[in-house]
């Protein structure tokens, strides 16, 4: 069953085509990666999923409803959550208000409510199990900015959990880590996964890329050249092309 | 007892706290730049002027219109300065104070360039209250004020101010509406610059608009700045510091700017953050001292 479903997404900035003609669609429960050479359009992707850029033509549907164009927070809302490619905590604030910014939207659309606490049991609780839940229990308090990059990642996907996402796009969330760190995130995207989370990750770590995921979309300069399982992506020659040039692609075979 | 000069002081002072706390929670915990934060007292002041002079309002009631005005004022016209970039709200802010005290330099109904007077202090079962009185009545708004931003800070639109003011995008990605809260704040921290306007008006009892120009933005934010933005402690420290420094520095009054300038330059190269500002050397130093102490 489709969760989100792209047809004819385009995107350009300044005469530049970062999304030409994208028709692809986001199945409930599944692992999906989304690769290709750099410049390919995959954060302007996912900017367009969540509110960020407004794409000049297309429809992006969640759960059958349009979502292209609306506001970032009433994305989130919806129950799509993401991380970021390079990773932004909230510096100063510490890892439980991180994790509580993103909680609070359940709280946010109602004048009245919104003034209440935010710091009290039931919440402080919820944002303990989701930091918990990444691995990140014993450094609550810190201003997350202090935190080393690996963790900074952590507290990221927790932050996009306090959201109850359906779908989790995750953009390069291996970026910077070291082999046991990726393991882990293999581990928790699993578990995610396992939960009912829809995934959705840009990667360039091919090991995380053909451990985890189920089935991959290959985009080059905006455009959409494959799809499919993982064993059938790295053998087709227009992937490989994309990614290491035409000769090298008549080498191989 | 304390003198009549000495009051008058204390009653301007308390003022600028009203002034500083109002700007801080539009620029401290929403972190949206206002160079125009005068605009609003000075629309309190007049509102507040027109209705007792005008009207036949008594000052209470006129003291809440002011506040009321003042920030729906405040509302319409962050609207559209809010889907400007962060540096172009500083000269939209800056823009909007030189308007507001064009429209009351310029226009006849507002007194043009001899402003409003024969405005009288507040009455209190037909008598007037008498100077110590009004400090009272000042003291009891910072007390109000500083109840009320306890109480945003502690909330989540305290909290979505934080993710704003830290890194806005973010910020809408984690489910908040950036517009919504900027608004918010603006009509809030407006709401409070136009109560003291009205206390103002009936504090001087004669208002002109010179006195809500630019230059009394910019006082009002280096209250802010230099007693340590984002914190509640930081502008009152800073009202209270650059309030009574004109007082205090009579003796060298010729220097006074110099002393102001010098003193500004020290604080952005060795304390930027304010003085009693997160990272500065006193409160580094308190919290060493008290570690028990370790809330803000």
């Amino acid at each position: 069953m489709a969760l989100l479903e792209i047809e004819h997404l385009t995107k350009e900035f300044d005469g530049v085509t970062a999304l030409q003609d994208v028709t692809l669609e986001m199945r409930e429960g599944e692992i999906l990666g989304v690769i290709g050479p750099n410049g390919a359009g995959k954060t302007t992707l996912f900017n367009c999923i969540t509110g960020m850029h407004t794409p000049d033509r297309g429809t992006i549907r969640f759960r059958g409803e349009p979502i292209q164009g609306r506001m970032p927070f009433e994305i989130a809302r919806r129950g799509i959550a993401r991380t970021f490619q390079i990773v932004r905590p909230f510096p100063t604030l510490s890892l439980t208000d991180n994790v509580l910014v993103a909680y609070g939207h359940r709280y946010y659309p109602r004048l009245g409510l919104s003034t209440t606490r935010s710091h009290h049991p039931a919440s402080l609780g919820a944002a303990a199990a989701l930091l918990n839940r990444v691995g990140l229990a014993s450094a609550q308090e810190r201003p997350a900015g202090t935190l080393p990059l690996g963790l900074k990642k952590r507290l990221e996907i927790a932050r996009a959990l306090a959201l109850n996402p359906s779908l989790l796009l995750l953009d390069e969330p291996s970026g910077g880590l070291r082999h046991e760190e990726s393991q882990q995130l293999l581990d928790l995207i699993r578990g995610l996964n396992q939960e009912g989370i829809t995934i959705v990750l840009i990667e360039h770590n091919m090991p995380i890329v053909m451990g985890v995921c189920q089935r991959l979309v290959v985009l080059d300069h905006g455009v959409q050249i494959a799809e499919g399982d993982p064993a059938a992506i790295q053998r087709n020659p227009l992937v490989i092309e994309a990614y290491l040039g035409k000769s090298s692609s008549q080498s191989v075979e | 007892m304390l003198s009549g000069y000495l009051i008058t002081v204390l009653i301007t002072i308390g003022i600028y706290v009203v002034l500083a706390l109002s700007l801080n929670m539009i620029t401290g915990y929403a972190g949206q730049i206002s160079l125009g934060h005068a605009a609003f007292m000075g629309i309190g002041a007049y509102t507040s002027a027109l209705l007792f002079t005008r009207a036949g309002f008594s000052f209470w009631p006129a003291f809440l219109v002011s506040g009321v005005v003042a920030g729906l004022v405040g509302a319409i016209l962050a609207i559209p300065c809010l889907r400007v970039r962060e540096d172009f709200l500083a000269i939209t802010t800056m823009g909007i104070n030189f308007v507001v005290e064009a429209i009351f330099l310029y226009i006849p109904f507002f007194g043009a360039g001899m402003g409003i007077g024969g405005i009288l202090p507040p009455t209190v079962f037909g008598r007037e209250i008498s100077k110590p009185e009004f400090l009272l009545l000042v003291i009891v708004l910072i007390l109000a004020t500083i109840a009320v931003d306890r109480w945003l800070i502690r909330s989540w639109i305290g909290l979505g101010w934080a993710a704003i003011r830290e890194d806005e995008e973010a910020a809408g990605a984690m489910g908040i509406d950036v517009v919504r809260f900027k608004v918010l704040a603006f009509t809030l921290g407006s709401a409070g610059a136009g109560l003291a306007g009205s206390l103002y008006a009936h504090f001087l009892t004669f208002i002109m608009p010179v006195n809500f120009g630019f230059g009394q933005s910019i006082l009002i934010l280096s209250m802010v700045v230099f007693g340590g933005i984002g914190t509640l402690r930081g502008p009152i420290l800073g009202a209270i510091f650059l309030g009574a420094l004109p007082e205090v520095s009579r003796p060298v009054m010729e220097y006074r700017t110099l002393l102001y300038g010098v003193l500004l330059l020290l604080l952005m190269r060795y304390q930027p953050g304010g003085i009693l500002g997160e990272d500065s050397v006193l409160i580094r130093g308190w919290r060493r001292l008290w570690p028990a102490a370790m809330h803000s």
